[in-house]
């Protein structure tokens, strides 16, 4: 064994072979050198990474269709090149420069459509996604890594904007409501309104993660409990200050606007209350004895199937009937707070200045207060959701190295292994032909030297 | 000449170089070749969640046709998108495959029930689509995701009820309407615009979207607020002023709508006492008869009417005797007949308003006029944003209906290694044989030499 390669290397210590082999091999470097300058290092790979509720269904996080090729849709594009140099490049030709791969693998394939095909319902959506960019001009400033990474910013800003959860409800921003224009009942139910939603907003948010708190040290249901109580006491308290004493900005307008509700509401309260009372007084008109053998698979509250042995004209009407009865009650009792407001705002031509002043007055603390629990509200909300929604994406971006000496130096030495083998057997070769040569030359003259003898 | 085996062996040794070469250059030529002529195909698996599309039909109760993937329509969209030539359209249907994915159980169950000769239906609600592409697998992947993507919004726009609603028109107040008809025409809108709100937060389950944080309640308090205040304000101005463009046109039209609203009162009375009439009718001659309705003597439980007509994914009964829907259709007229009855009403009250000679005000024209024009200019933001709320909506829904279950996979048609592997097999193959060939030939045009030498 040790001959054998003792007889390789003695083959390949010849001085020509040994420049050759130099010389191949910084050749070799200097290319892979130059490979890696000029084309890898402008090839770029990024990983996107989703995590979120729904991705593995291949959804956004609002409940639509993710769809990875966003990624390269000009508004990002045009954002991503901004400031690059390459900014003056066509945005349709940047397209053609990125490209997309995912994890689907054939065999990920067959087994979705075996498990459809057994009856379930498999569902394999990937969750990274790979994407490549690589820069047209390898001469140019290499831009591909910043070109990238602004994709990856610009992306994430706009998924971030389009599906996840946003919490402007809770913005309460006085300048944006006319309340001197407004009179007071008005201003109530717009306050009302508001805080009604900014509870609903925050005790869904507290309903997924009631332990989170801020940095502020508030909790989201320590926002709730400042919400509630805005409402149900401060707000209320105005309430029935401007109720009771029936302070208006104008009175007479004020009665017959209200006049004016209780008239239209009056009007549906008639079309419900008779729509009831006619399809009550109209059971009487069916004759039950004609269904007697009718039975009906019919469902019941709880969605069960049940045998309904009827008349299903009766329940329909019957049902009918207590609808229309059901809005015409709620209507009735729209019409009693209206007329509650008739009378106690029309017992006055005008409302006094002192109770106008106090009425501002209040609704001015109301505006104080609601600003500073919206603004803690909104503190709140915003780290919550941000703690919620950090982990969304991740992107992750696989540079080549500008030189990447460690490649140049395994290409070299790779190279000089290939390249010598190759010279040991042409070596091999070149001697196995010599002798050859030698061989039939020698036959030849032992053949010439046998024919002289003859 | 004889030959053993170790000649054969020894041939081969001999032409090492040669079957090296051959071996290597019909590798290369087999990648050569994959490299040219390689394509890929694109496969993609859809599924239906109505359980109406396992009965074959869509939403709207038409037959289900899977094949619309490759409709027109969609192809279209497909073109646009991709910015392929129009040409393209013909031959990118050809390249689709729409194979379905069908249940083995319901299969069997089928076959079983067919043998009994009894008639089952079934219908898969799984589809593979598959498109055979070009030799870039982008193009292949980007073309198939642009076929599925527009094929969803056909289907959603076709069979899927999505969120409208309409919006007000901002010029009412330019045109030549009167200031009660702008009203009317504001407050029907909002009127409907909360309504369709409202049975889409039922629907929804206090769905907020994502574009602007809103949910359906909060657009529902912004209308309603406006059809509290703003709007009723509005009436009351031109109620108490009597502010109309054309005073006699004005009542001219309400009476005409009265009497309009009387002859549909009249004519729903006359329907509801014919209805009636028709049930005594149908009453009498049933009731003695054995029928569905009324089996005469005693009757088994197996002997019992049962209808079966029941819509699974409504779970409502959707059957009804006749005699059930003449007492209905007798019970909606007498509430109809009421209805009209209570707006004729209406408009004698809206009749009585302006009758008198009261002439109305120049200011207060400027006043309602102002008072519309605000009303419309916080209509267009707030209708803004519901359609932007709409929008997010109608995106939530469609994956409720249709799901990719795998996403695109793409893979080549022809495989490297298989065609290498030809390639190097079936050059070794030929180059061993030609070799063998050569040197036996060689061998044998030697010997005959040596033949001949000793016969000279």
């Amino acid at each position: 064994m040790m001959a054998f390669l003792n007889n390789f290397l003695l083959r390949l210590f010849k001085l020509k072979y040994v420049i050759f082999l130099l010389c191949a091999a910084i050749l070799l470097a200097g290319g892979s050198v130059a490979y890696n300058y000029f084309v890898r290092s402008k090839l770029i790979t990024m990983t996107i990474e989703l995590n979120y509720p729904g991705s593995e269904k291949g959804l956004n996080p609002d409940g639509s269709f993710f769809d990875v090729t966003e990624l390269q849709s000009s508004e990002l594009i045009d954002k991503a090149k901004k400031g690059l140099k390459i900014e003056k490049e066509d945005t349709e030709f940047l397209k053609t420069r990125l490209s997309f791969t995912t994890n689907v693998s054939p065999d990920s394939f067959d087994k979705v459509v075996a498990s459809v095909e057994a009856g379930e319902m498999n569902v394999y959506m990937p969750t990274t996604y790979f994407l490549y960019y690589s820069q047209k001009n390898k001469f140019d400033k290499n831009e591909t890594s910043a070109f990238i990474n602004n994709l990856a910013d610009a992306y994430r800003e706009y998924f971030y904007d389009k599906y996840t959860l946003k919490n402007d409800l809770l913005v309460f921003d006085k300048n944006t409501y006319n309340f001197a224009a407004a009179d007071y009942l008005e201003s109530y139910d717009l306050l009302y309104k508001k805080t009604t939603s900014m509870i609903s907003l925050v005790e869904s948010h507290e309903s997924r993660n009631n332990t989170f708190k801020s940095s502020d040290g508030y909790n989201l249901g320590m926002i709730c409990d400042m919400l509630r109580q805005f409402k149900d006491v401060n707000l209320e308290n105005y309430y029935a200050f401007i109720t009771q004493n029936g302070v208006s900005k104008n009175n007479s307008d004020f009665v017959e606007r209200v006049s004016f509700l209780i008239e239209n509401k009056s009007l549906d309260y008639d079309i419900f209350n008779e729509e009831a009372n006619i399809k009550k007084n109209v059971l009487s008109d069916y004759n039950g004895s004609i269904t007697a053998n009718a039975f009906i698979p019919a469902i019941n509250a709880e969605k069960d199937y049940y045998m309904n042995r009827t008349k299903t004209g009766l329940d329909y009407v019957t049902d009918e009937a207590q609808t229309a009865q059901i809005r015409a009650k709620a209507l009735l009792k729209e019409i009693d707070v209206l007329n509650n407001y008739k009378n106690k705002f029309g017992a006055h031509y005008f409302s006094s200045k002192e109770n106008t002043k106090k009425a501002d007055l209040m609704l001015d603390t109301l505006v104080e207060i609601l600003s500073e629990i919206s603004s803690a509200a909104k503190k709140t909300d915003d780290e919550y959701l941000e703690y919620e929604t950090k982990d969304y994406f991740k992107f992750k971006v696989y540079e080549n190295s500008l030189f990447g000496w460690s490649t140049a130096l395994k290409t070299a030495l790779l190279g000089t292994i290939v390249l010598a083998v190759f010279i040991i057997l042409y070596d091999i070769f070149k001697e196995d032909l010599y002798e050859r040569t030698r061989q039939k030359e020698r036959m030849a003259i032992d053949n010439a030297k046998k024919n002289l003898q003859i | 000449m004889k030959l053993t085996i170790w000649d054969l062996f020894r041939f081969l040794l001999k032409g090492k170089w040669v079957i090296i070469s051959i071996t290597i250059i019909t590798f290369l030529a087999a990648m050569f070749y994959v490299n040219r002529k390689q394509t890929y195909t694109a496969n993609v698996i859809i599924k239906y969640e109505d359980s109406c599309i396992s009965r074959g039909q869509t939403l709207k109760g038409t037959s289900f046709d899977v094949e619309e993937i490759i409709s027109p329509d969609v192809m279209l969209r497909v073109i646009e998108d991709t910015g392929l030539s129009s040409q393209k359209m013909d031959s990118i249907r050809n390249k689709i495959t729409i194979t379905p994915i069908e249940d083995t159980a319901q299969i069997k169950l089928k076959e079983a029930n067919q043998k009994n000769g009894i008639e089952y239906e079934y219908y898969p609600n799984a589809f593979c689509v598959s498109y055979d592409g070009s030799s870039s697998f982008e193009q292949t992947r980007s073309i198939l995701n642009s076929v599925i993507n527009n094929y969803f919004d056909y289907y959603a726009n076709e069979y899927l009820y999505l969120a409208s609603i309409k919006e007000v028109d901002y010029t009412l107040n330019s045109k030549d309407f009167d200031y009660i008809e702008q009203a009317e025409l504001i407050e029907k809108n909002v009127k409907n615009t909360v309504s369709s709100l409202s049975s889409y937060s039922r629907d929804s389950n206090n769905y907020v979207s994502p574009s602007n944080g809103i949910s359906f309640n909060m657009l529902i308090n912004n209308f309603e607020q406006m059809d509290t205040y703003l709007i009723p304000q509005i009436f009351e101005k031109i109620y108490n002023g009597k502010i109309t463009k054309n005073k006699p046109l004005l009542i001219n039209k309400y009476t005409e709508r009265k009497e309009s609203y009387l002859r549909v009162k009249d004519n729903e009375e006359f329907l509801a006492s014919k209805t009636k009439e028709k049930m005594d009718a149908y009453v009498e001659a049933n009731l003695d008869v054995p029928n569905a309705y009324h089996e005469s003597g005693s009757y088994t439980q197996d002997e019992l009417g049962v209808i079966k007509d029941v819509d699974e994914s409504f779970r409502v009964v959707i059957g009804r005797t006749s005699y059930d829907s003449l007492f209905r259709d007798y019970a909606d007229s007498l509430t109809s007949a009421k209805t009209n009855l209570i707006l004729a009403g209406n408009c004698d009250n809206v009749i009585g308003k302006f009758e008198n000679d009261t002439v109305s005000q120049g200011g207060s024209e400027k006043v309602v006029e102002a008072m519309i024009k605000q009303c419309l200019e916080e209509l267009r933001p707030l209708y803004a944003e519901t359609f932007d709320v709409i929008e997010d909506y109608n995106s939530y829904l469609l994956p409720k209906h249709v799901t990719k279950l795998c996403d695109i996979c793409y893979f080549p048609n022809l495989s490297y290694k298989v065609y290498g592997f030809i390639g190097a097999v079936l050059g070794l193959g030929l180059s061993c044989i030609a070799v063998i060939a050569f040197e036996i030939y060689d061998l044998f045009k030697k010997t005959e030499k040596k033949k001949n030498g000793a016969q000279v």
